[in-house]
């Protein structure tokens, strides 16, 4: 049985689609690359896990479990895990505290705060500060700690390279790394190539909220996968 | 005079702090302003005042705040969770309606007339602090109060629920993503508001009158604090709910006249100030 299984998904803002159509398939413990252009409906594809878009077709499975009509709580519930885009980490709360959130799910599994902390040791010595006063690099260590904190299954990232310099993207490429050893599974959302190719296995191109193309990673430079991620 | 003036302003604070600090919970979590809790806080005197009649004013203040917290288990049931995704003027005046309701129920079962709780002996008669002689009843709604404010920001502090409350009063998408289930906290924070009204009914038979006026004046004080306070801010509506009990209290020295005016001249300054509130919309800063 697949990890997560979208089927046909249509999904939007209001009365906007944005989703004609979507298939995704992810296994357990594997690492996936969602690409294309900006607007292409990847961030939704990923909202749409929590509704926090509105579905209006198609379907989300989870394991067994079908949840485009559960409340937006149950995808985490049932690991998946999420970093959004701009990491949105909640300002009022130190590090720690954001952290904590990630426990709600009542997950038990091998991330917990030492493991963090081991993974982001700058977390551990920032831990009383609130979470908005870290830098760029550092909110997104925290917006991933954030995430694996629930001991997800599959971490979802959305953008996690965005604002980051050079430098930095390096160091997240060899935390994915480092997460999928632990055996986690990753599905990242990237307009980066250089992240993608060092940090998946496999890609899928979005375009206008349909999937158009897909293969392993080695082959996301070829031709006709760079025409359809310029579509 | 002074001392007498902030000891008053404390224990007529207290009480709003119970009962601004419940309705700036719900609204830090619902988005939405519950217009019926001065109801609740008006059925918890007069439920305290027929415990108390039974069993005397301590387990009144125990049994009360318990039936208030199924009463406010029936409001998220049957209210609030029903009606969430429908627009804040809804709500509010489902709310409303209710409150008023519940107000006729109990004017139609007691009727008309002020009735009062009779304190218990060891709170009777007063006591000297700092040389100021002092009612004994007073001195134990101050500390009413601060056990209060100590157990709201040590809950909202430190425990996992409390986070979470947090959580969802500042990103409710967020919250969701994290897994956090807001109907639950939502139940827990409706009845613990609820007993909270029930505690500040009971509290204030032996203070105030108990009369069928006191839901209207008491929500209409609570909506002031919370407005000062921050909407959905508790450390906001704690500080609001002193600030107010001071004017209230001063001004019904220096100006009582005009006395029933100073707390809305407090309000439009805060807001001139300061036009978030105090807190700024966060829950406990």
């Amino acid at each position: 049985m697949s990890l997560l299984r979208i089927e046909a998904l249509f999904a939007g803002y209001g009365a906007s689609t944005v989703l004609h159509g979507a298939d995704l398939t992810i296994e357990a413990g594997e690492s996936v690359a969602v690409v294309g252009r900006n607007g292409a409906g990847k961030s939704t594809l990923l909202l749409s896990l929590f509704r926090e878009t509105n579905v209006t077709g198609g379907a989300i499975w989870v394991g067994d479990t079908r949840i485009e009509r559960m409340p937006g709580y149950t995808a985490a519930k049932l690991g998946i895990s999420i970093a959004p885009q701009g990491r949105r980490l909640l300002p009022n709360l130190t590090v720690r505290e954001n952290l904590l959130l990630g426990k709600a799910t009542g997950r038990a599994g091998p991330w917990d705060l030492r493991s963090i902390f081991k993974l982001f040791p700058v977390l551990e010595e920032r831990a009383g500060q609130m979470g908005t006063m870290l830098s760029g690099g550092q909110q997104q260590m925290l917006a991933i700690g954030r995430a694996l904190m629930a001991n997800p299954n599959l971490l979802l990232l959305d953008e996690p390279s965005e604002g980051l310099s050079p430098v930095l993207v390096d160091g997240l490429v060899d935390t994915l790394i480092d997460i999928r050893k632990a055996g986690t599974g990753v599905l990242v959302v990237e307009q980066h190539l250089s992240l993608v190719k060092r940090a998946a296995e496999r890609f899928v191109i979005l375009s206008k909220g349909e999937v158009v193309g897909a293969g392993p990673i080695e082959l996301i430079g070829a031709a006709e996968n760079q025409a359809l991620m310029a579509l | 005079m002074i001392a007498l003036l902030i000891a008053n302003s404390l224990a007529l604070a207290s009480l709003l702090i119970m009962l601004a600090s419940g309705l700036a919970l719900i609204y830090g979590l619902r988005d939405v302003i519950n217009f019926g809790h001065g109801a609740l806080y008006m059925l918890g005197a007069y439920l305290g005042y027929t415990v108390a009649k039974v069993t005397g004013f301590w387990l009144a203040l125990l049994i009360v705040p318990i039936l208030l917290a199924l009463v406010g288990i029936v409001l998220e049931f049957l209210v609030l969770r029903p009606l969430k995704s429908r627009s804040h003027i809804e709500v509010a005046l489902v709310t409303l309606g209710l409150g008023i309701i519940l107000g006729q129920i109990i004017i139609f079962i007691y009727g008309g007339e002020a009735r009062s709780i009779d304190a218990p002996a060891i709170l009777s008669g007063s006591v000297t602090v700092l040389g100021l002689s002092y009612p004994v009843y007073r001195v134990f709604l101050i500390l009413m109060g601060l056990g209060s404010c100590v157990s709201l920001a040590v809950w909202l502090r430190f425990t996992s629920s409390g986070l979470f409350v947090r959580a969802v009063s500042q990103d409710p998408g967020v919250a969701r993503m994290m897994g956090i289930n807001s109907d639950q906290l939502s139940l827990l924070v409706t009845s613990l508001s609820a007993a909270f009204a029930g505690i500040a009914g009971v509290l204030a038979g032996p203070y105030l009158s108990i009369d069928p006026g006191m839901d209207i004046v008491m929500i209409v004080d609570c909506l002031i604090i919370v407005v000062i306070g921050g909407t959905g801010s508790i450390a906001g509506a704690i500080i609001a709910a002193l600030l107010f009990g001071f004017v209230q209290v001063a001004g019904s020295v220096f100006l009582p006249n005009v006395a029933a005016l100073v707390p809305y001249v407090l309000l439009m300054i805060v807001l001139l100030i300061a036009p978030g509130g105090i807190g700024r919309g966060r829950v406990l800063n």
